[in-house]
């Protein structure tokens, strides 16, 4: 019933589940735990798989399909300065209401919300928007422009090294602050319905629907490096809360206090998107009902979803995440937090929201390639690693460049060998796994450990959202590279010299294969066209009787079907009969015709009279399949042994046979379309005419036309080859006998 | 004097469509049994009813399973993935067969004809029917969007189900130039398997609401198909069937 609302239940389950289950069992090594930050620490669970079930249904429901349609929206209209416009003012819009930017904002500019940070942030957010859409229309390699952002952000950041070093980490992380829960699913669908639409390069190998989210990360990295270069900004300390709740009434606090903050925070970084899909959908894309009502819904579930998601994080991660990252760097095995850090980096991913819709993305634009599977278990190596690395740096204070300037110059360098695709997922992986989770857990986790050792926040804390950026990168792009040196492998040792040996079959000259050669033969006044004439065959009632009244048969009455296998021979001179007179009256060239379709079946038939054996219906249907005239020329002797009635092939032989004939006898066509028009009369749907294609006159002109050549050369070929033809007849009955003799012992 | 034709053993074309996480299994699956000609699409299955698409609850994502395979093996790998996957239960999957009129090269159609498994019993079997044709894969292409109206009119026809592809329109008169790139209109490709006492019945609605002459700018069309084991409308069926007894 409820499916897919199930399914979304266990996937967000399964990806909260496992952090939660470590964190819960690391703690139980620690008595400063207490009972109630259990129970914080519990709720703030389920919250945290309400929440994440809800908003990934809201993502697929609302964010994405909004996204989709705005970007395919102004790709259609066709208009340049719509596709400048908009991802400026669309990226800014959004930016500026993301809550994380606001407190990064208080955060750089020394306690208070600094506007021109925000708006300068917001700015940046609309410019990369702009570049990622551009280079796509520009045609661009995403190579290039990632070699150029990267590297003015890391000699950027080189130069902020020197002069002033705190603002490097900070700096770095803003990146994955902007962008945000809402923003990476939203951007994201934005570029695809852009890339849905447009196709330019062929060799693109389909990464125009990628590169966005990498490249808004990067832009608010780089502006604000000039800012802190420009001097203009002042660090204050982040605060943390860090309350040991006692009793089950703060515990109730402590979670109204999130609600309403998260409400809060949802709510305003919703608005801006509702806002530009508002104006979009009065003005331009003019959605249909079904569609609006299941984005309207889909924002609901969006609200919630996020909203619980951030409470459940806000209140139940971010205390234990801070309070055991001190608790174990105090503790005398520290060395423990680098492989526990490992662990809790490689499942947090697994519960960041956007990195559902990232894995879904990458599976529908690869068709599969990289499943969800796959990206999953390489998100989780590259945050664990980067987890890993930045708990290193807290122990050890080594200088976050000889991780930064490594990796990101040999992810920069890998661009050249991985394929395209991977590149632009690589750099798109990065900006999506650094999300909530990693700011409101990973972060707290190491400053907790970091204010332990008594290490420097700024500098050796701050940057693990920089390193969970980045680690990602590299280990996607690996797996490019990998991947595409298998392929080659495989494509050198192709399929195709595996082959064993076949012999060619005789007489295919032609590289086409025809394994049915019938031929259209029907038209019916409606606005279906049927195409072929076996629906009359196999309409469900009496099909033996359908067959028979194929064949003209009017006297074909309700005992036929009654008829057993030997009783058939004795219809048969009627039949014959039947079509004799018809015969009588069509031409000459038709009689060669009704000839031809009798003899086709009958070398068989003769034995099969008897025997009755289904296997040698095969024979005849090949016989019947290759169509030889020549053995029409013996039809005279073989007249009395025509009904094929009771052999299981017989439908397919009748078929076969009279499509064959149909457009070649002159009275055939009309008498199947007479009782296709009966057939068609007892079905109401079908007896109403219907205003599109009902011109028979085109298919009968053809149907003469056919006839016409057809019955020619086949007359011609009857007359003048007859000696040839003999031969063939007999010869194929050759062919024929042994196995019917087989038969007929065993039998 | 020419020698008889050996024509290769026909063809047929198996789709299967199951949900997205078992579609790498159905895949092996085939591998398994020596079907190692296959494709693998992604497509979404519509959801049962116009009141749970609104929640969101009816979508899932499918994976399509393209495969040619000898004609020979066609009912039985049919049973076989009826029995491996239990089609026969509700909202597991289905899969048919379709004819292949012909194939652009003679010896792999022999090697494809060739492997795989072969039921023991075939010459017995005598091949398939023309009374099993009961079924038609309705196909319906329309502007993206608009499969939300086609499911509509479809499933006031009678239909149960269908399954909604994502294309690129790349008709001639379509395709329009804007810097450079090619601007290519995406599409929805609807796959209805019907009944073929249903199949005008829901072709019509589909034309009336989606039609070339509508908005949704839809063609639609019927192919043929052989044989279907799958759960989409069972017990619908079943009902039928009794009811059709009882009278």
């Amino acid at each position: 019933m409820f499916k897919n609302l199930v399914g979304k239940f266990i996937e967000a389950a399964v990806s909260t589940l496992p952090i939660s289950i470590s964190v819960i069992i690391m703690s139980l090594f620690f008595k400063d735990i207490t009972p109630p930050m259990y129970l914080l620490f519990s709720f703030g669970s389920i919250l945290l798989i309400v929440g994440l079930a809800l908003f990934s249904l809201g993502m697929d429901l609302a964010l994405a399909p909004i996204g989709r349609e705005i970007g395919s929206h102004i790709v259609n209209k066709k208009k340049v300065w719509l596709l400048i416009l908009i991802p400026l003012i669309v990226g800014f819009i959004i930016t500026i209401a993301e809550p994380g930017v606001t407190v990064l904002s208080s955060q750089l500019g020394g306690g208070n919300s600094n506007p021109i940070i925000v708006y300068t942030l917001a700015g940046a957010v609309g410019l990369f928007l702009l570049v990622s859409v551009l280079r796509i229309f520009l045609k661009i390699q995403l190579r290039y422009v990632f070699i150029g952002i990267y590297g003015l952000m890391l000699l950027l950041g080189a130069i902020a090294q020197i002069v002033n070093p705190d603002f490097v980490s900070v700096a770095l992380d803003a990146g994955g602050v902007v962008t945000g829960a809402i923003t990476v699913p939203f951007l994201m669908a934005f570029t695809v319905g852009i890339s849905s639409v447009a196709h330019g390069r062929t060799d693109s190998e389909g990464d125009e629907g990628f590169g966005t989210v990498a490249l808004c990360t990067a832009g608010p990295v780089i502006i604000i490096l000039i800012i802190a270069l420009s001097g203009g900004l002042k660090l204050q300390q982040a605060e943390v809360i860090h309350d040991t709740f006692i009793n089950i009434d703060q515990i109730a606090l402590a979670f109204g206090r999130g609600f309403i903050n998260s409400f809060r925070d949802v709510a305003i970084s919703l608005t801006p998107i509702i806002a530009i899909f508002a104006v979009f959908q009065i003005f331009a894309l003019k959605l249909k009902r079904v569609k609006l009502i299941r984005i309207i819904i889909g924002l609901i579930y969006s609200y919630f979803g996020l909203s619980f998601f951030l409470t459940g994080v806000n209140v139940g991660f971010l205390p234990i995440g801070k309070l055991l990252g001190g608790i174990i760097a105090l503790s005398s095995y520290k060395w423990i937090l680098v492989p526990l850090g490992g662990i809790l980096g490689a499942l947090i991913v697994l519960a960041e929201p956007s990195v559902h819709a990232l894995t879904k993305q990458v599976n529908e634009l690869t068709s599969g390639v990289l499943s969800r599977r796959t990206m999953l278990v390489l998100l989780c190596i590259g945050v664990s690693l980067a987890v890993g690395m930045s708990l290193l740096r807290v122990l050890t204070s080594i200088s976050i460049w000889w991780f930064l300037l490594p990796i990101y110059g040999a992810c920069l360098v890998l661009t050249f060998f991985a394929p395209k695709l991977f590149t632009a997922i690589a750099f798109d992986s990065g900006g999506v796994a650094s999300g909530p989770m990693t700011v409101t857990f990973a972060l707290p986790f190491v400053i907790g450990a970091c204010n332990a050792v008594d290490g420097n926040v700024f500098t050796d804390a701050f940057g693990i959202v920089a390193s969970v950026t980045m680690a990602p990168i590299l280990v996607i792009m690996i797996t490019g590279v990998i991947y595409k040196v298998k392929v080659r492998k495989a494509e050198l040792g192709s399929e195709l010299e595996k082959l064993p040996e076949i012999p060619l079959p005789t007489l295919s000259s032609e590289p086409i294969i025809d394994f049915d050669t019938n031929v259209a033969s029907n038209s019916s006044s409606s606005i279906i066209v049927d195409f072929d004439d076996e629906d009359t065959v196999d309409m469900p009632d009496n099909p033996t009787k359908e067959g028979l009244t194929n064949e003209n048969d009017t006297s074909a009455n309700p005992k036929e079907k009654e008829l057993t296998d030997r009783k058939n021979i004795s219809i048969s001179p009627t039949k014959e009969g039947l079509t004799n007179e018809n015969d009588t009256s069509a031409s000459p060239k038709e009689k060669d015709l009704t000839d031809g379709k009798d003899i086709s079946i009958s070398p068989t038939k003769e034995d099969l009279s008897d025997e009755k054996d289904a296997s040698a219906s095969i024979k005849e249907r090949d016989l019947t399949d290759r169509k030889d005239i020549s053995i029409s020329s013996k039809i005279e002797d073989l007249n009395d042994e025509t009904d094929t009635t009771d052999n299981p092939e017989k439908e397919d032989l009748e078929e076969i046979i009279s499509c064959n004939i149909c457009p070649i006898l002159g009275q055939n066509p009309d008498d199947l379309s007479k009782n296709d028009r009966n057939t068609i009369s007892n079905d109401p749907s079908l007896s109403e005419s219907f205003p599109i294609y009902t011109d028979n006159s085109i298919d009968q002109s053809n149907m003469v036309k056919l006839e016409e050549e057809q019955g020619l050369r086949k007359s011609e070929e009857a007359n003048k080859q007859n000696e040839k033809i003999q031969n063939k007849t007999e010869h194929l009955e050759d062919d024929l006998e042994p196995k019917n003799i087989d038969l007929g012992l065993e039998d | 004097m020419d020698t008889p034709i050996v024509k290769p053993k026909p063809l047929e074309f198996l789709v299967v469509i199951v949900d997205m996480e078992i579609g790498e299994e159905v895949s092996m699956f085939l591998n398994e049994h020596g079907f190692r000609f296959h494709f693998v699409s992604i497509a979404e299955g519509t959801a049962p009813s116009e009141i749970r698409s609104y929640w969101g609850f009816g979508e899932t994502e499918k994976s399509v399973i393209w495969s040619i395979i000898p004609k020979e093996s066609s009912k039985y790998i049919l049973s076989l993935l009826e029995n491996e996957f239990s089609f026969n239960k509700p909202n597991t999957g289905l899969a048919f067969i379709m004819p292949i009129k012909s194939f652009a090269d003679p010896i792999i159609a022999s090697h494809i004809a060739g492997c795989g498994d072969k039921p023991e019993n075939y010459e017995t079997e005598g091949g398939r029917k023309m009374e099993d044709r009961v079924y038609s894969l309705l196909m319906a292409i329309v502007k993206k969007g608009f499969s939300d109206e086609v499911m509509e009119a479809a499933r006031e026809a009678g239909a149960r189900g269908g399954t909604i592809m994502k294309a690129r329109g790349t008709g001639e008169h379509e395709i329009v130039k804007f810097l450079g790139m090619t601007i290519e209109p995406e599409k929805d490709v609807i796959l209805i398997l019907a009944k073929q006492d249903k199949r005008s019945e829901i072709m019509k609605a589909i034309y009336e609401k989606a039609g070339l002459h509508r908005e949704g700018n839809g063609l639609i069309i019927a192919l043929p198909v052989d044989d279907v084991v799958g759960s989409f409308n069972l017990n619908r069926d079943l009902a039928d069937e009794a009811n059709n007894n009882l009278k």
